[in-house]
């Protein structure tokens, strides 16, 4: 295993690890893995052994043949051998990456900070050219130049306040929008930037490859950033180096650079297109073109993603997070001494046509209430789905196992949960849960070490722990975790969740081989803290973990996945928003919309003093339907209804104020009645936070999940379907929150494929809107907002509008010879095409609206690298989706505009 | 695996369209508009279909329908002033529609009402 170093003097280094014998698993008939430990010690340099390790879905033990490659190199022709060996052979852990388990083997990670005892290496020496060179067999003493004798991680993957490796990083992009995919037919020159200053490599004094080269060896950067590097960038560099025959060496190590190629693939009924890869060795190349993580969550995100997934750079960051959460449940599973199947074995169990309609089912989504609404306030559950898996030990090994016939039942479901083993995903998704929650911390807090010292939880990986973990209802050996369900009603005892301690079947003793992280490792001797921006790229990151984490129980190709799981998950998300949905209602506010984990509720603005008579007058000019009247109590009193007990627990809860508010309130001194408070009832009870926060403190103890006052917003627009106007949507809303700041969802600004000039427009007048408090400045605001909007119309009839501010981008469907229709998009593709533009399915395309209406299809839109100034654009169609996306703004403030 | 039943917001679209054809089809031009919008208006209640989630569909969407209706029922006689169920008790017969029926003597609205 080849590693680069950057030491404390900032000199890069190249070392190699002989010492690492990645290993896999065979399992089958005793003759059959006899016959197969002969046969491959004579055909390379292996090691095979019989031993034991536990099946994933019965924790029972099976005998296997260890099969330990002595060079990593082995390892894939190996499995493939055996694979090829005999059909009744099952392989475990046999498709892995091998970084990865060299990461797991020495308990270090990537770009973590390490201490090195290695061989002395001569300047210039390469040791992964000798080891090219000279095999796989080291010397007998002293071992090669270059060779790592230990290596011990001084960095934990779990701290949040880590040091960021000091990296020399090179920028390169290419004139023009960095959007638009060059290959498409049109970019400038190439712009290479070190340190922010960017400078352009033309081919006019000397060919850019030549130029590159230059920058290269002067400067040897760590990291390559580039946009359009892999399909565009370095392959064209290449490309002219070869031709020109100059030497461009982009990697560090002495082997040619590695690429893929490009492909269309479906997920969840969209076609997709990955691009091509080029990556190299030595050095990172990150395309942020193609990087899922360096796109969306910036360095600071990637940086995170690797520390805690121990995947390679240049592969985490063109991989999909749910790669990153799969490597995540392996190494726990690794750890604890787990076969890991090759490929996904556990298909969905037979079910009844009833059960399966019942067990089918995603999360609940009450459509909005439509209309303008003042004061309302955003209930989150946090990380609702990743906290059931944590909380309620669901993860795929879990569900139905066989071990507790007796275990607890799912809600509607009646699926039972291992009380005996904790799950190997709610292990993974509380770690993350833990740092999420600790990064939201230190970014509400400001840059603050929230001081939280490591400990080790006996599985090799170590957590941190906070106070708020009971609260949360995150797992820790120490605190275990309250089982609510007993309190929300049809979840009963979970033994192994309440216990303080694991059981003894539940401490599952690790295999020799794999020795756990130390116990108090060494702090990190260099630590910054992050700023808020960094914590909210690394937070976002640690989202799209959890998200898919999530996803993937219902992956049909998920190592780790069962759908059993996902269903259970999906049950108890549904079960906790109707009793959080009851709870609300119950202390008289009014669910506007709730979101599978998110409740947007109403404070009523009088509360009346006749019990039983909750609700009244709502502030909000509503258009919804089929609210319930005042003049229709709800049923929920007289038992009948299986709400009934918890409106029980929710008085009591209602009448004690938590202890530690009585202490915060004692402290605080007591205001002087205001006039308000003197007034006869009924008392007009101005909704504030304190009330929407009291909510969630109850709805947090009802559904023993973590719930956030996400917001309190000044207004809420939710707004109807384009289709029709009285049906809601569920995701077509604005929203302001008392701080100002906007919450936008299914508008036009939101689209992918929306021009920037109509974005950039709704955007501007959204913030107008933004400044009103009601709904009486919001109709004075409109008239400003409308004045705006006018604006840009005329900017659009006067022809002053820049070209690439109405370009618009479309995902092609299928290759653009198959379209049937003349779609704009098809049009577009099929002038590509014409150009010699090679197009896939899933790329995108951009092009302008120049004649919607003519007659001749090709004039109607040009795309964007064929447009040339004279076409000009289409002033209607654009004008069109200008009023379009103005609506919105002006939807309720037309139809209410009378009660001004 | 994956999502292999339909969801309900899709039902409610193919029991439309299956309505749509051979009832609809025989329902007078200006009556066809509140067929759509009917079903439409499921949607407003289609957690309550989706939690519950019958094996007919149609089940659902008829308890929707008449939970709309009473709904708006009631919010009309809210509106109004009246009770309704007081005078169902009524012996007196109720006056009859002066034309051949409601829809005719109306003007229709452009489009069908939302409350």
């Amino acid at each position: 295993m080849v590693l680069w170093i950057i030491e404390s003097s900032q000199k890069r280094r190249q070392l190699i690890d002989r010492s690492f014998r990645p290993c896999f698993y065979v399992q089958g008939p005793e003759r059959l893995l006899a016959r197969l430990a002969e046969a491959l010690p004579a055909r390379a340099a292996v090691s095979c052994v019989l031993t034991e390790r536990q099946n994933i879905w019965d924790r029972q033990p099976l005998r296997v043949l260890q099969v330990s490659a002595h060079h990593p190199t082995l390892f894939a022709p190996l499995a493939r051998f055996v694979r090829r060996f005999d059909s009744d052979l099952i392989l475990y852990d046999s498709d892995l990456m091998l970084a990865p388990m060299y990461c797991w083997e020495k308990n270090v990670f990537p770009l973590a900070r390490v201490d090195i005892e290695a061989t002395e290496v001569a300047p210039g020496f390469s040791p992964a050219r000798a080891a090219l060179k000279g095999g796989a067999t080291p010397p007998e003493t002293g071992g090669l130049p270059g060779e790592i004798r230990s290596i011990v991680c001084r960095d934990d993957e779990w701290l949040t306040d880590y040091e960021r490796p000091p990296v020399r990083t090179m920028r390169a992009r290419l004139e023009g929008l960095s959007d638009v995919n060059p290959r498409h037919g049109r970019h400038g020159a190439m712009e290479v930037a070190i340190e922010n200053d960017w400078q352009v490599l033309d081919d006019s004094d000397e060919p850019a490859a030549a130029a590159f080269e230059r920058l290269l060896r002067v400067h040897d950067p760590d990291v390559l950033v580039t946009e359009w590097g892999d399909s565009v960038l370095l392959p064209g560099l290449l490309r002219q180096a070869q031709r020109r025959h100059i030497r461009l060496p982009l990697n560090r190590d002495p082997v040619p650079v590695a690429s893929t190629r490009s492909r269309s693939y479906m997920s969840y009924g969209r076609i997709l297109f990955k691009d091509s890869t080029t990556t190299l060795f030595g050095r990172l190349h990150i395309d942020t073109q193609n990087s899922f993580g360096a796109d969306t969550c910036e360095q600071e995100g990637l940086w995170e993603l690797v520390r805690v997934t121990k995947l390679p750079v240049q592969y985490a960051c063109r991989t999909t997070p749910g790669t990153g959460i799969s490597y995540l449940q392996m190494e726990v599973a690794w750890r604890d001494g787990v076969l890991i199947p090759a490929q996904k074995a556990e298909p969905e169990s037979p079910k009844f046509p009833d059960e399966l309609l019942l067990a089918d089912r995603g999360g609940l989504v009450f459509p909005p209430r439509l209309g303008f609404f003042e004061n309302v306030a955003e209930l989150d559950f946090v990380s609702e789905f990743p906290s059931i898996m944590a909380r309620f030990n669901i993860s795929p090994e879990t569900v139905n196992c066989p071990c507790c016939p007796q275990a607890p039942r799912v809600p509607e479901l009646g699926y039972r949960v291992c009380q005996r083993y904790r799950g190997i995903t709610s292990r993974v998704v509380e770690r993350l849960i833990h740092k999420r929650r600790q990064y939201k911390e230190m970014m509400r807090d400001g840059i603050r070490d929230t001081g939280h010292g490591t400990r080790d939880t006996g599985h090799g990986i170590r957590d941190t722990g906070t106070a708020r973990e009971l609260e949360s209802g995150i797992w820790t050996p120490e605190s275990g975790i309250r089982n609510s369900g007993l309190e929300t009603g049809g979840f009963p005892e979970n033994p192994h969740l309440t216990s303080r301690a694991p059981s003894p079947e539940a401490q599952v003793p690790s295999p020799e081989s794999r020795v756990p992280c130390p116990a108090s490792p060494t702090p990190n001797p260099v630590s910054r803290n992050p700023s808020p921006a960094a914590c909210k790229q690394r937070r976002d990151v640690l989202k799209w973990l959890l998200v898919c984490c999530f996803g993937y129980t219902g992956y049909k190709n998920a190592r780790f996945g069962k759908i059993e799981a996902h269903e259970a998950i999906n049950a108890l998300a549904r079960e906790k928003l109707l009793v959080a949905k009851e709870a609300a209602e119950q202390r008289g506010y009014r669910v506007l919309h709730a979101l599978v984990d998110s409740l947007y509720v109403q404070k009523s603005e009088v509360r009346s003093q006749e019990p039983g008579a909750s609700g009244s007058a709502s502030r909000g000019w509503g258009l919804g339907a089929g609210g319930w009247g005042k003049t229709l109590p709800l049923p929920i009193d007289d038992g009948r209804w299986s709400i009934s007990s918890i409106g029980n627990r929710q008085s009591k809860i209602g009448n004690c104020e938590k202890a530690a508010d009585r202490e915060i309130r004692s402290a605080l001194p007591s205001p002087a009645p205001s006039p308000q408070s003197l007034a006869p009832t009924p008392q007009p009870l101005a909704p504030d936070r304190e009330d929407y926060e009291r909510l969630a403190q109850e709805i947090e103890q009802l559904t023993g999940l973590p719930l956030a006052l996400e917001a309190v917003y000044r207004y809420v627009v939710f707004l109807p379907s384009k289709q029709s106007a009285e049906i809601p949507v569920p995701n077509r809303f604005f929203c302001v929150s008392d701080a100002g700041e906007l919450k936008v969802r299914g508008l036009e600004c939101r689209r992918h494929d929306t021009p920037p000039f109509i974005s950039r427009m709704q955007c501007e007048v959204l913030g107008i809107l933004a400044e009103a408090r009601d709904f009486t400045t919001y109709c004075a605001k409109l008239r400003e907002a409308r004045e705006v909007y006018e604006r840009y119309q005329a900017q659009l009839r006067e022809g002053s509008v820049a070209p690439e501010e109405l370009v618009i981008r479309k995902r092609l469907t299928k290759a653009p010879s198959s379209y049937q229709k003349n779609s704009v998009t098809a049009i577009a593709a099929r002038q590509l095409d014409r150009a010699g533009v090679k197009l896939r399915p899933g790329e995108n395309i951009e092009f302008i609206i120049t004649d919607a209406d003519s007659t001749f299809i090709d004039d109607r839109v040009r795309a964007w690298t064929l447009w040339e100034g004279w076409r000009g654009y289409d002033v209607d169609a654009y004008g069109k989706a200008l009023a379009n996306a103005f609506e919105p703004a002006a939807h309720f403030g037309k139809t209410v505009g009378g009660r001004q | 695996m994956g999502r292999t039943v339909a969801t309900f917001r899709d039902l409610i679209e193919q029991e439309l369209q299956s309505w749509k054809q051979r009832f609809g089809r025989a329902l007078r031009q200006e009556e066809q508009a509140y067929l759509e919008a009917m079903f439409n208006r499921v949607r407003l209640y289609v957690q309550a279909c989706t939690y519950h989630f019958p094996v007919d569909a149609m089940h659902g969407i008829h308890v929707a329908v008449g939970l709309d209706h009473e709904i708006r029922l009631r919010k009309i006689e809210a509106a109004l002033g009246i009770n309704l169920a007081t005078q169902w008790m009524d012996s007196r017969p109720l006056p009859l529609p002066a034309g051949d029926g409601p829809v005719d003597n109306r003007v229709e609205p452009e489009a069908p009402p939302a409350d």
